[in-house]
């Protein structure tokens, strides 16, 4: 009987089943209120079809089909995009603060104060030129600022060591998330049954994940059900396909040679920066020519868009050996065989931590991002997420102020030092040593191959050279009673440090001897020059054989930069900013200071500052500072400092708003799907009210029709 | 309508809290340190501009230290020139009353006493110390500029390109007559000396034989007029004190007999008068040496240098103009940091140039010079000077040779020798002094007029380079003034970037704690409002 009180009581038991179950989804759904990534879940109703009958199409009732959760799966698409963006910024910010901290000038103390008073000092100097508490204060200062140039380089070193180490607990948490999300597909697979059966928990739980992986890397997500599920990077490259996950890994650095090279030549590299080099050969080697032609290369620093030029303006290198290896920019290269190499062969470079995508097929991908010098992120690697933020930081964004920082105190050394050799301390020299070591002794110094730090500032020109007496500490006088200056030659382009040296033996002059009598001279005479194991020019003043005192020796007039570039007479030892310091010699003995210089009587006076004021002019003389892309900025030191301090002030404040304001979206995204997903208790309460009283009017239809059956009993009594 | 979830107002609520309670933070930062950038990210363009502003600031303060230094150096000078000047108008009285024929032989010698004084007393002076450095030694600052010595008085004209140098030192004057006419040079001629200003003469030496000059003989490539250290001058002994002379450009020392009855040295003979004088051992600016780097088998050669350089100039031949075949050469001064190309004429023709090259301070000539030729012009400095500006320098140090005098021979160098040889007699204040205290102690009237008139001469000298050293303390007075003001004006520029505008700020947080304070009471409200307060 279709009609019947059963069919009722059949109503009002689903009735009081699907009310229940609504009141146990609402109480869920008020438990998990404030549960991360929960989605508000409602049970769908279906109505059980009528019948046929009579009277036709009487309702048989509704149950509860299925729990169902409120879910916007486009919005969720834009807020995955704005997520990575905003974990970027925020990573590559917290970064960028802790950098900025170092170049925080507002106190007054740092690197630009320690510069004002640096140069100051030299100023100071010039009042008092052989004043020796002038002197100490200027080596102080000295000290101050190389170490706080030092200490800056340091700090930006370890932040960019922290921000790798960073990367790779942020990779293993990739690959962790990637791994999860790969099983939790494979249980939602299993238990989805459509129309029934959803895994909603689970569902939630897989778009949790993804969101935490977007906050890694910057990701695609296509969803067309269960069984076809991936998730991809921006760029392409599968993370989840379906159940099966794929890996990012976290390497050292690497050549990867092209696979379409026409020869099998290896390509090595020394040092270490946060560029990606393109090496792109120009012109084929030859073998067969005596001695083998080496082929020619460019590099490229933003993958070919722009190459390189060296300090003389040139923008193809010749390839060489690993003896002999190419300065380009950062990095030392060589190749196994330089005479094989064919024009169109190419390799990448990647002289860092680098991460990597392991394609199934083809072996490890780069996905590292890259920033070529233009700015402009390269699109093709991880663009977004903390670990792009993290990478981008390192390699750019300290990787600029670094390098800078670098120039910044290349060219303060050079300039200084430049100046410095040309002048002379309070007494002549004994011996000298050099700072910079050559590599090959025999090769022109103004080669790279000499391995000078600094060939490609010498010059052809001259210096001179005065010799003082042992005994009265006098300069050697010619016959006409003026002091003698030897001079000597020299052509970085085609003279080599042994050249170099048999000139200071060979240099011929004439002097006055003790007795009154001209005499022809040589310099091999009165000092030594030779090259120590390590490579460096050393000078010696001679033993005079009568009174068995040494010979000393004052230098100058150096228009071709090789006593600055070999590191003799010079105030500042080290190439950059992560060994600036003060000479040895002149640390220990503040008499080496050079404020004056040697004048046309072949002395250096007590009272002469010339050489002091030059130094101390450098604060406000503009100088060409070059960088690797050959571009060259005109101004002072301190204001090139200032330019990199605002940089990095300005790169700080940038990612700073781009956070604040892609936070300021990823917020209104949230809450897009906070709309749809959020529980609301109002809601919850009125539902509660609702289904409570639909459980009561359900017990009551019960409660109806047991009366009925009561009453339909009681009629036979 | 929009569907709002618990969680959303919770969120917001937090953020906007946030949001006001960091805003405020930022304004207190600001307001504690009274500063807008208290980071570089705070206003990247402004840190530039901080940074640079604070070097100019560092720099125009040095400046300022560098000015008041350089007047403490003027003002030693100015003031020691000044006692010098008191000391002269003293010795005029004495030289008046010596030059007064009423004045006896008794008188002239108290004169004297007095005159050797102030004589010692002007030298003490021209030793002048500021913080421990004398301001009259060039750059010798570390050795007293004038030391006391001897020097000679040749009362004839002959041996004006004579060399003297005297060995020894005598308390008073002596004098030295010829008695044969000859050349000193080559002969060995007879003489007589007094050391007690002509009352008594000796004439021979211990052993009873006639006082006799010894002959020089040149040293190895020695040039005539300029005495070489292997030189063996030609020696006139004193008992005591040795006059030494070297011959003049011609190669003689041509002196004549005095006739010995007549007291009066006019036209009367060579007369040497071994007299006190001052030493300069400073340095000095002029005498330039220039150097020679020649290319491969070049045969160029430097035939002069003229002018004033203040720092050492190298010259680099590059080629030549094919037009006109002038010479193109480039200079640099600060030893080969920056080129500057120039050109100059040709007398000779390519490859080879002969002529004059202009440099800043003066003129290099060169003979057969060739391109890859360098050359190196390398002035005696001995000027101190003090950076006052980012472009303009004050000499702090004088050369008190060029206001005092005093003896100086350049490149004469040997070891307790006092060079003969000073400069401009008439504006030699030091030769004049010991021409004056030589006269008093030899009772020689015509002479204390003649020392009367040169001493007039020399102390217009001193009080001229006295103003000159006044106008330099004047320069750094307002070059301290015009530093004052920079400093003002970029202190200024400074501030309004860097410094925050109080009211502005103050303005700011009242805003910003309204709103913090709005938030927490609409948050708290919403908060609150649930369904269940009314079920």
């Amino acid at each position: 009987m279709a009609a019947g009180i059963n069919s009722i009581l059949n109503i009002g038991n689903n009735a009081l089943s699907g009310s229940q179950a609504a009141l146990q989804t609402t109480g869920n759904n008020i438990a998990n209120v404030n549960t991360e990534g929960y989605s508000r879940q409602h049970v769908r109703f279906e109505a059980y079809r009528s019948i046929d009958f009579f009277p036709g199409q009487m309702g048989q009732g509704a149950f509860a089909a299925e729990v169902l959760r409120s879910f916007d799966k486009f919005v969720e698409r834009n807020y995955l995009d704005s997520s990575s963006d905003t974990s970027y910024y925020k990573a590559l910010n917290r970064q960028m603060q802790s950098i900025e901290s170092v170049f925080n000038e507002s106190k007054g103390l740092g690197i630009n104060n320690s510069l004002n008073e640096f140069f100051n000092s030299w100023e100071k100097l010039t009042q008092f030129p052989d004043d020796l508490a002038s002197r100490s204060a200027l080596l102080g200062q000295s000290n101050s600022l190389s170490s706080s140039i030092r200490t800056a380089m340091e700090a930006l070193q370890k932040a960019q060591e922290r921000a790798d180490q960073e990367v790779v607990q942020q990779v293993d948490q990739t690959n962790q998330l990637t791994r999860e999300i790969a099983e939790l597909t494979r249980q939602i697979n299993m238990s989805t049954i459509s129309g029934r059966n959803n895994p909603n928990s689970l569902l939630d739980e897989r778009d949790r994940k993804v969101r935490e992986l977007s906050q890694l890397v910057d990701i695609d997500v296509v969803d067309r059900g269960p069984g076809n599920y991936r998730v991809n990077t921006k760029a392409g490259q599968v993370l989840v396909d379906n159940t099966v996950p794929f890996e990012l890994n976290y390497g050292g650095p690497m050549v990867f040679q092209n696979t379409s090279n026409r020869s099998d030549v290896q390509l090595g590299f020394n040092g270490k920066d946060g560029y990606e080099y393109t090496v792109k050969v120009v012109e084929d080697g030859d073998a067969g020519t005596t001695p083998p032609t080496a082929a020619k290369f460019k590099v490229s620093l933003d993958g070919g868009k722009t190459w390189v030029k060296s300090p003389d303006g040139k923008d193809t290198f010749t390839a060489s050996s690993s003896d002999e290896p190419v300065k380009v920019k950062e990095l030392e290269l060589y190749f196994s065989d330089p005479a094989a190499l064919k024009a169109g062969d190419s390799f990448t470079v990647s002289p860092k931590n680098t991460l990597y995508y392991i394609e199934p097929t083809m072996g490890p991908l780069s996905v590292n991002p890259t920033v070529g010098p233009d700015g402009s992120i390269d699109p093709s690697r991880i663009t977004g997420g903390a670990i792009a933020g993290n990478l981008i930081f390192r390699d750019h964004e300290s990787g600029k102020a670094l390098d800078q920082l670098n120039t910044f105190a290349k060219e303060l050394i050079w300039q200084v030092n430049r100046i410095h050799s040309q002048g002379s301390g309070l007494t002549p020299m004994g011996s000298a040593t050099g700072t910079y070591a050559v590599r090959k002794t025999d090769v022109p110094l103004g080669s790279s191959a000499s391995g000078l730090p600094w060939e490609d500032r010498l010059q052809e020109g001259n210096f001179s050279i005065s010799v003082y007496d042992p005994v009265t500490g006098k300069p050697l006088v010619g016959s006409g009673g003026s002091a003698v200056a030897i001079d000597i030659n020299f052509d970085p382009a085609t003279e080599s440090l042994d050249d170099l040296v048999a000139k200071f033996g060979n240099a011929e002059f004439q002097y006055t001897d003790q007795d009154g009598q001209v005499q022809f001279g040589k310099l091999g005479d009165f000092m030594t020059a030779s090259v120590t194991a390590d490579g460096k020019l050393k000078l010696e003043g001679k033993t005079d054989p009568v009174t068995g005192k040494n010979y000393s020796f004052g230098l100058g007039n150096d228009t071709s930069g090789v006593l600055a570039g070999l590191g003799i007479n010079t105030f500042f030892d080290g190439v950059g900013a992560q060994d600036i310091k003060v000479r040895t010699e002149v640390a220990n003995d503040s008499n080496r200071i050079n404020a004056g210089r040697i004048n046309g009587a072949g002395q250096g006076n007590a009272g002469d500052s010339l050489n002091a004021r030059e130094i101390a002019k450098l604060a406000s003389t503009k100088v060409d500072i070059k960088d690797w892309t050959g571009k060259s900025t005109n101004q002072t030191l301190s204001a090139f400092y200032a330019a990199l301090v605002s940089g990095v002030g300005s790169a700080t404040a940038a990612s700073k708003s781009q956070a604040a304001s892609s936070a300021t979206v990823t917020q209104e995204l949230e809450d897009r799907q906070n709309e749809v997903a959020g529980v609301n208790l109002d809601e919850e309460m009125s539902n509660l009210i609702r289904f409570q009283a639909s459980y009561k009017a359900a017990a009551k239809l019960i409660t109806t029709a047991d009366q009925m059956l009561q009453t339909l009993l009681s009629l036979k009594q | 309508m929009t569907r709002v979830s618990h969680s959303m107002i919770y969120n917001n609520s937090m953020y906007n809290m946030n949001k006001a309670m960091s805003d405020l933070m930022t304004s207190n930062m600001e307001s504690s340190s009274q500063k807008r950038v208290n980071k570089p990210s705070d206003d990247p363009y402004g840190t530039g501009m901080i940074l640079n502003s604070r070097s100019t600031l560092s720099r125009i303060s040095q400046y300022k230290g560098n000015i008041g230094m350089a007047k403490g150096w003027l003002s030693t000078a100015e003031s020691a020139l000044d006692l010098v000047d008191d000391q002269l108008v003293l010795l005029k009285e004495k030289l008046l009353k010596g030059a007064d024929g009423g004045t006896t032989e008794k008188d002239r010698a108290i004169l004297a006493t007095e005159a050797r004084q102030i004589m010692e007393q002007i030298i003490s002076l021209s030793n002048a110390k500021f913080g421990g450095r004398y301001v009259f030694a060039g750059h010798k600052t570390d050795s007293p500029a004038f030391g006391a010595g001897m020097g000679v008085t040749a009362r004839d004209n002959a041996l004006d390109g004579v060399t003297f140098e005297v060995e020894g030192s005598n308390k008073t004057t002596a004098i030295v007559q010829f008695l044969e006419d000859g050349d000193a040079a080559t002969t060995s001629l007879q003489y007589r000396y007094s050391l007690d200003g002509g009352k008594t003469w000796i004439d021979k030496d211990g052993s009873g034989n006639p006082l006799k000059s010894t002959p020089y003989a040149a040293g190895t490539a020695g040039t005539p007029g300029v005495p070489g250290t292997a030189d063996v001058p030609s020696v006139v002994d004193c008992g005591g004190v040795k006059v030494k002379m070297w011959p003049d450009s011609s190669g003689h020392i041509n002196v004549k007999k005095v006739d010995i009855s007549n007291k009066h040295e006019n036209a009367n003979g060579t007369w040497l008068y071994l007299r006190p004088t001052a030493v300069y051992n400073g340095d000095t600016n002029d005498a330039q040496a220039s150097l020679l780097y020649p290319s491969a088998g070049t045969i160029a050669s430097i035939t002069g240098v003229k002018g004033d350089f203040s720092k050492d100039i190298a010259v680099r031949v590059n080629g030549f103009d094919p037009a006109t075949g002038d010479l193109m050469y480039s200079y640099s001064m600060d030893n080969g940091g920056q080129w500057i190309s120039d050109k100059a004429k040709n007398t000779a023709s390519p490859p080879q140039f002969t002529g004059d090259i202009s440099l800043p301070g003066g003129i290099l000539s060169l003979k057969d010079a060739q391109a890859g030729d360098q050359f190196i012009v390398k002035p005696h400095r001995a000027d101190m000077e003090l950076n006052i500006s980012d472009d303009s320098t004050l000499v702090i140090n004088n050369v008190g040779l060029d206001i005092l005098g005093g003896n100086f021979a350049p490149g004469f160098t040997r070891d307790g020798a006092q060079p003969q040889g000073g400069r401009g007699a008439a504006t030699n204040l030091f030769e004049v002094l010991g021409e004056a205290v030589a006269y008093l102690e030899t009772n020689n009237q015509q002479g204390c007029q003649e020392a009367l008139d040169k001493l007039k001469t020399a102390q217009e000298h001193v009080v001229t380079q006295r103003t000159k050293i006044g106008s330099l303390v004047n320069r750094a007075d307002s070059a301290l003034e015009q530093m004052t003001v920079l400093e003002f004006d970029e202190t200024d520029r400074m501030s309004s970037v860097e410094d925050v505008d109080v009211m502005e700020l103050m303005t700011r947080l009242a805003k910003q704690q309204l709103a913090y304070n709005s938030v927490l009471k609409s948050s708290s409200m919403i908060m609150q409002m649930s369904l269940m307060n009314f079920l």
